[in-house]
């Protein structure tokens, strides 16, 4: 079992580079699912805040005040997923796999494949109408999904959990 | 060791372990136990002397009874790979902690148990959430010999670890030994000294009113006399009260190390740390060297002010759980002991970085996490207190601008002190404000890494570089991006090209 001992120099400039790497872009729809849970956020808000005013008692703001408001709060919210989803990523290599995100801070994550301890796909309700799913890894240590990729195209995150699954398995070391 | 396949009992003495469990969980949920118990006496007829007999006796009856049933319920089984243990009276238990999920056995004993040379071992299985097992008042030549099993099992299942030597040597010469004087160090140093305080201040309140009214009388009555002796007399009282209570509480601290760390000694023997201390309880930790996930050395004032350090080894630990089980600690090392320390720990990689904090070769960060630090931290500060601050003392209130220049001044210092630098394997962190903090990891033991840059950053070619463990996280800010990126790539071709076992 013990593979013979090697030890060939490296050069640190011809370590792979995360950098070079392609990224693929998430799922068109996933703009528009985040979209559509962002208003469903805002709708419950609004209802609130105009269902208060509109009560005789409450005379605290007058009702196109509320409106304005609401519609500053929404614009943004709707605005963000566009740009958000547009500095997604993901890449897989051949011993790791690497996903990017966030608008204002730029965020890169590489997870090995022989750290991984777990994968799991889950789809949402708004998942299953676009069909898309997200991948969740785990790697020791951490508590809640590690690294929680949303909006893959649904057959795309099976593949790859499969193509996981396989490699922690392959990369027998020690569990 | 004796027939494997049948289940057993521990010995008899083993009630004295499931007494002693019982009552902790009396204690933890106080209320809930000893409501039934005083219904019971405030029904029963008789003064109170009579009252508080039987109430003591019924206790008592009632937590022997339990702890007899729960000795007689309690069975163990060693299997082929694993231990399995029944237990439960009401509700049965059903135990199977394979060796393989065991990362140390600890071991516990008492005055009593070392009359009859038993112990109460622990399974640390760490990692997984589940409570852990126990096998109360075990020999403890049971101990070694399951602990020698459970270790030649692993052994053979991972063909990479390194070999051990066969039947590892019994008495391995100890690393360190701490003596009364480092318990006083210990004493002082730590925090519990303070959380005395928290403690006792609760339990002062539950006793009730009554004490209350009885200390509170008592202090009046002091006070009348302290006020014959005039405001001078008097403040010289007050004085000597305050320094005789913290007097009382670093003698209680000291007394607590003592309890803990009597007669502490280290030794690696093998691939095996192991610590042995206390002064009524003795307690045995354990840690295979191999599952050491990072080192950590920090002191606090008082350690700082003894040149001292406390050192922990931590293993792999679901974040949600940090209990304090999952590192082997140290309370009081010199820092030629640390270095000593991870540099064995290591062996043989890691051989060119030491747990140092002189050590001149330390990276700073960019000088921009100062101003960065300082704002992110007093803004919001001076947003919440500003405004009332201005309607409450007008002008004065630019009292507050003194925030940010302490904030800066501290911050300044802390980037000072902030430092990293990295072999071949492994790479040392530097922190502190106070005293100093250091930590050492492996490459090759990193689960995950994250770049991440602010826009802001990206225009300085900054990044902040965080590096995931099985133990926690290690974060070096504000570092151009290029070397993030570089020490990124270098880790993962460390962790992609290792065929070690990371735990």
């Amino acid at each position: 079992m013990t593979p013979m001992f090697e030890n060939p120099e490296i050069s640190l400039d011809e370590l792979p580079r995360v950098e070079s790497v392609s990224w693929q872009p998430m799922d068109d729809s996933l703009a528009l699912q985040l979209v559509i849970q962002q208003l469903f956020v805002v709708a419950i808000i609004a209802a609130v805040s105009i269902g208060t005013s509109l009560h005789p008692n409450v005379t605290f703001l007058p009702l196109w005040l509320h409106l304005l408001i609401l519609v500053a709060i929404t614009i943004p919210l709707v605005v963000w997923p566009y740009y958000s989803v547009k500095k997604r990523g993901i890449a897989v290599r051949d011993k790791d796999v690497l996903y990017k995100s966030g608008l204002v801070v730029n965020r890169v994550t590489a997870i090995p494949f022989n750290r991984i301890q777990h994968v799991e796909t889950k789809q949402g309700p708004l998942d299953r109408q676009f069909g898309t799913a997200s991948l969740q890894i785990f790697t020791a240590g951490g508590s809640k999904g590690d690294l929680d990729i949303a909006g893959m195209e649904r057959d795309r995150a099976e593949s790859l959990r499969s193509m996981i699954l396989k490699r922690i398995g392959s990369s027998v070391e020690e569990s | 060791m004796k027939k494997a396949d049948e289940w057993r009992r521990t010995s008899p003495l083993a009630v004295l372990f499931f007494l002693g469990r019982f009552l902790k969980g009396l204690t933890k949920n106080a209320f809930q136990t000893l409501a039934p118990l005083a219904a019971l006496l405030v029904t029963f007829q008789g003064s109170i002397l009579d009252k508080l007999l039987v109430g003591v006796a019924a206790a008592a009856v009632l937590s022997i009874t339990i702890s007899v049933l729960g000795y007689l319920f309690f069975r163990f089984k060693i299997g082929e790979d694993s231990v399995l243990i029944r237990e439960g009276i009401f509700t049965k238990k059903q135990l199977d902690i394979k060796f393989d999920r065991i990362q140390g056995v600890d071991t516990e004993q008492n005055v009593v148990y070392r009359w009859f040379n038993l112990v109460n071992i622990r399974f640390d299985t760490a990692g997984s959430s589940e409570s852990e097992g126990y096998l109360p008042a075990v020999t403890s030549e049971f101990a070694e010999d399951l602990q020698d099993r459970i270790d030649g099992r692993r052994q053979s299942i991972s063909a990479d670890s390194e070999p051990e030597t066969e039947g590892s040597v019994p008495e391995a010469s100890p690393m360190l030994t701490l003596g009364w004087r480092d318990m006083v160090k210990i004493g002082l140093a730590d925090r519990r000294a303070l959380i005395i305080f928290a403690v006792i201040g609760p339990f002062l309140e539950q006793l009730g009113d009554g004490a209350d009214r009885i200390i509170t009388a008592y202090a009046e009555s002091a006070f009348d006399r302290v006020s014959e002796f005039g405001f001078a007399g008097g403040s010289l009282i007050v004085l000597a009260v305050i320094l005789s209570i913290a007097l009382l509480l670093a003698l209680g601290s000291i007394g607590a190390a003592v309890l803990r760390y009597h007669n502490f000694v280290l030794t690696l023997d093998g691939t095996k740390l192991r610590s042995a201390g206390g002064l009524l309880t003795r307690h045995q930790v354990s840690m295979n060297v191999g599952k050491v996930q990072r080192i950590k050395m920090s002191q606090g004032i008082v350690l700082r002010w003894f040149g001292r350090f406390r050192l922990s080894a931590q293993q792999a630990s679901s974040s949600d759980n940090q209990k304090e089980s999952n590192s082997f600690k140290v309370p009081l090392v010199t820092q030629e002991f640390g270095e000593a320390f991870s540099r064995e720990v290591f062996a043989p990689e890691a051989l060119n970085v030491s747990l140092n904090p002189e050590f001149e070769s330390f990276t700073h960060i960019s000088r921009r996490y100062i101003v960065s630090r300082t704002l992110m931290i007093s803004l919001p500060i001076l947003a919440i207190l500003g405004t009332p601050a201005t309607f409450a003392a007008g002008p004065f209130a630019a009292v507050l601008l003194v925030i940010p220049v302490l904030v800066f001044l501290a911050t300044r210092r802390y980037w000072r002190r902030f430092g990293y630098y990295h072999d071949n394997d492994a790479l040392v962190r530097r922190t502190g404000l106070i005293g100093y903090s250091l930590q050492v990891f492996l490459f090759r033991k990193v689960q995950r890494v994250t770049v991440t840059q602010s826009w802001l950053q990206e225009r300085k070619e900054l990044a902040g570089l965080k590096i995931f463990l099985a133990s926690g996280s290690v974060r070096i800010p504000f570092m151009p991006i290029e070397d993030a990126n570089r020490l990124r790539d270098y880790i993962l071709y460390k962790v992609e090209s290792s065929r070690k076992a990371w735990h």
